[in-house]
């Protein structure tokens, strides 16, 4: 039982996580009307440098999105019992990111209200005509699963489980094709970006269940279960083994880049993306968490907590720097051409996360995110917890731990 | 020497038939005739436009950005025409030329497969188009067209702009681009603004199918160039390099 003097406070925080997102998801807002009143000369992107922050934050969030789905259906697929506990609460996690990340993209579009051109007028030839109608369908597929998840339908998820994976492997490789296809754009181009777009997913999405999962037990005061601690310790295992993997593939590509002189990769070393790049990428996202994770995982969930936040900022600055450094170069003249981003930009962008935690609370608080759905089924399927007037105040009912004594 | 008739009937023969093969070129010259081109742009029999630019004339005077912008009657801070000062250090000077880059309305366009509503397509007279009522604004063909000729529209997306050529009005939060004068080509006058306003006579336009034709014989004459070649893209405007360097 969760102490009853630290409750009350633990409550607070939770209230006062629930207020600055909904302030931050209202300057979202602020921003996104600015965006359609004024028009995009409140963004800093150019005829030069045309894809913007907001570009790179969209593909952070659906990567996270994808990882997330595919890291929790492999594991239900191997059928380890220990991982489906957090099944649903990674598929619901994919939601919150996803749908909030697709809104912040049409705001980016020039013109949203004719997003069903995708439909009227399809083109099979671009990559983006397939990435926005794989992730609707993805989007779909994964609703469509958590709701099975959600009323116990065990077969039905299962079967959700193998096409939802498949979706999910397929959207995120072709967000990175639409990169790799672009010849003029040295960074970009090659075969190896969706590979990398695959696992950089894959990393973010086990960074992002271990981050979201611990936060929240520690916010609600609530005790692990064995079985849910013994998960996360060896999702941290995983995440240290890809971690190192992404570092040997990080070095690997940028001594290629520098032996064939690609000038985009002095972007990249040098000026402007020196310090994101050696500090925030490779010093804070991953040689950081990877120490981390090798010294401290057997004990303490706070270090494993840590190291999945440290991964996520690292995998957010590595799509940031991908995007725009990307861009700089100009292929006619080989001028640099320079970017600034702007505060509507960064509005929409931390609105655009502020929904994606607020949805997340939502889901904590009604849709009772810790159940598994093996125990669900034999259970039948239990009514939602009843509401209660804290926001963040659950009722604490851990089925993981007797699908873990069980 | 033996005159003997045989002899004197090869002769006359070798003699008459090299007199008629040395100097009718030259009699078909005098007469006024030009001799076609080799076809080398010909890729069939319909119209396929395209420009030649001498940067040997061209003074940089953005003669044709004005014009291009007029005719277009482009929303502001759009203009299709960019002319580039191009420098090159030498040892003891700076050689400089001027080098306009507009869309090049290439053959096989970078920018046309990208798009994800087939709001830019090639029309069968080779002119590259942007359907403004279509375009999403997504920017992805300005990211796939190496030669950076596309703009974007910032104005916010529900606003009328300025009156289109073609009619209608330039919406927001749109790509446009050159369009090869294409009102005025529909309505049967085949020219380009730019072309019309260059005071240099720099600039050619025409039919690149007909090998007879101005813009043909300027770029076979001038041995045209076209621009970053590795792109594949295969732009229709071809370049005349400065015959000499200028001092600055």
């Amino acid at each position: 039982m969760p102490n009853t003097e630290t409750q009350p406070r633990k409550s607070a925080l939770i209230y006062l996580l629930f207020f600055a997102c909904l302030a931050l998801l209202a300057l979202g807002v602020f921003s996104a009307v600015q965006i359609q009143l004024k028009g995009q000369e409140v963004f800093g992107s150019s005829d030069q440098v045309p894809w913007n922050v907001i570009i790179a934050g969209y593909v952070f969030l659906a990567l996270a999105a994808s990882g997330l789905c595919l890291t929790a259906n492999f594991f239900e697929l191997l059928n380890i019992k220990r991982f489906q506990l957090l099944q649903k609460r990674a598929h619901f996690l994919a939601v919150s990111f996803l749908v909030p990340a697709l809104a912040m993209l049409a705001m980016d579009l020039g013109q949203f209200t004719r997003m069903h051109h995708f439909i009227l007028y399809p083109s099979l030839s671009s990559p983006l005509w397939w990435m926005g109608t794989v992730y609707g369908i993805y989007l779909v597929l994964l609703l469509s699963e958590f709701w099975a998840i959600h009323k116990g339908y065990a077969r039905m998820a299962y079967t959700f489980s193998v096409i939802t994976l498949i979706a999910a492997v397929v959207a995120t490789s072709i967000l990175g094709g639409i990169f790799s296809v672009i010849l003029d754009r040295t960074l970009w181009f090659g075969s190896g970006t969706p590979v990398w777009f695959v696992f950089s997913a894959v990393i973010s999405g086990i960074a992002a269940m271990i981050f979201m999962t611990i936060l929240t037990y520690s916010l609600k005061g609530k005790p692990m279960g064995e079985d849910l601690q013994q998960a996360l310790r060896e999702l941290g295992t995983i995440l240290t083994v890809l971690l190192g993997i992404g570092l040997v593939f990080t070095v690997w590509r940028l001594i290629a880049s520098v032996y064939a002189k690609v000038p985009d990769t002095f972007f990249i070393i040098a000026s402007p993306y020196g310090f994101q790049f050696w500090v925030l990428f490779l010093g804070v996202g991953i040689l950081v968490p990877f120490l981390l994770l090798l010294t401290r995982t057997k004990r303490k969930s706070s270090a494993i907590e840590l190291a999945g936040l440290l991964v996520l900022i690292g995998m957010y600055v590595d799509k940031h720097i991908f995007v725009l450094a990307g861009q700089l170069r100009q292929s006619i003249d080989g001028t640099t051409a320079a970017y600034t981003s702007t505060p509507a930009e960064w509005g929409l962008m931390v609105g655009t996360m502020a929904a994606a935690i607020l949805l997340y609370m939502f889901g904590e608080r009604f849709l009772s995110l810790d159940q598994a759905p093996r125990h669900a089924e034999a259970e039948k399927p239990k009514a939602a917890p009843a509401p209660t007037d804290e926001p963040g105040a659950m009722v604490v009912s851990l089925p993981e731990e007797s699908v873990a004594r069980g | 020497m033996d005159f003997s008739r045989r002899n004197f009937i090869r002769l006359a023969g070798v003699v008459g038939v090299s007199g008629a093969v040395g100097l009718t070129p030259l009699a078909v010259l005098q007469a006024g005739v030009q001799v076609p081109l080799p076809a080398i742009l010909k890729t069939g029999d319909a119209p396929r436009y395209g420009m030649f630019i001498d940067l040997d004339k061209c003074v940089g005077c953005n003669a044709c950005t004005v014009a291009c912008i007029r005719e277009n009657n482009t929303p502001r801070g759009i203009g299709y025409i960019d002319v580039m000062a191009m420098e090159k250090p030498r040892a003891a000077y700076l050689d400089t030329h001027f080098q306009p880059m507009q869309c090049m309305h290439c053959e096989d366009p970078a920018c046309v497969p990208v798009c994800p509503v087939q709001a830019t397509y090639k029309r069968a007279d080779g002119i590259v188009v942007q359907d403004l009522k279509r375009c999403i604004g997504c920017k992805y063909c300005m990211q796939a067209c190496p030669y950076q000729v596309r703009h974007f529209n910032k104005q916010p997306p529900f606003s009328h702009g300025r009156a289109h050529p073609a009619g209608g009005s330039y919406p927001g939060g749109v790509v446009l681009k050159c369009t090869f004068c294409q009102h005025r080509i529909d309505a049967g006058n085949i020219t380009t603004a730019c072309t019309e306003a260059c005071p240099a006579d720099a600039r050619y336009f025409g039919d690149l199918n007909d090998p007879r034709s101005d813009v043909s014989r300027v770029i076979f004459e001038r041995k045209g160039i076209q621009l970053l070649p590795e792109k594949l893209t295969r732009p229709q405007i071809f370049y005349g390099l400065p015959k000499t360097e200028r001092r600055v």
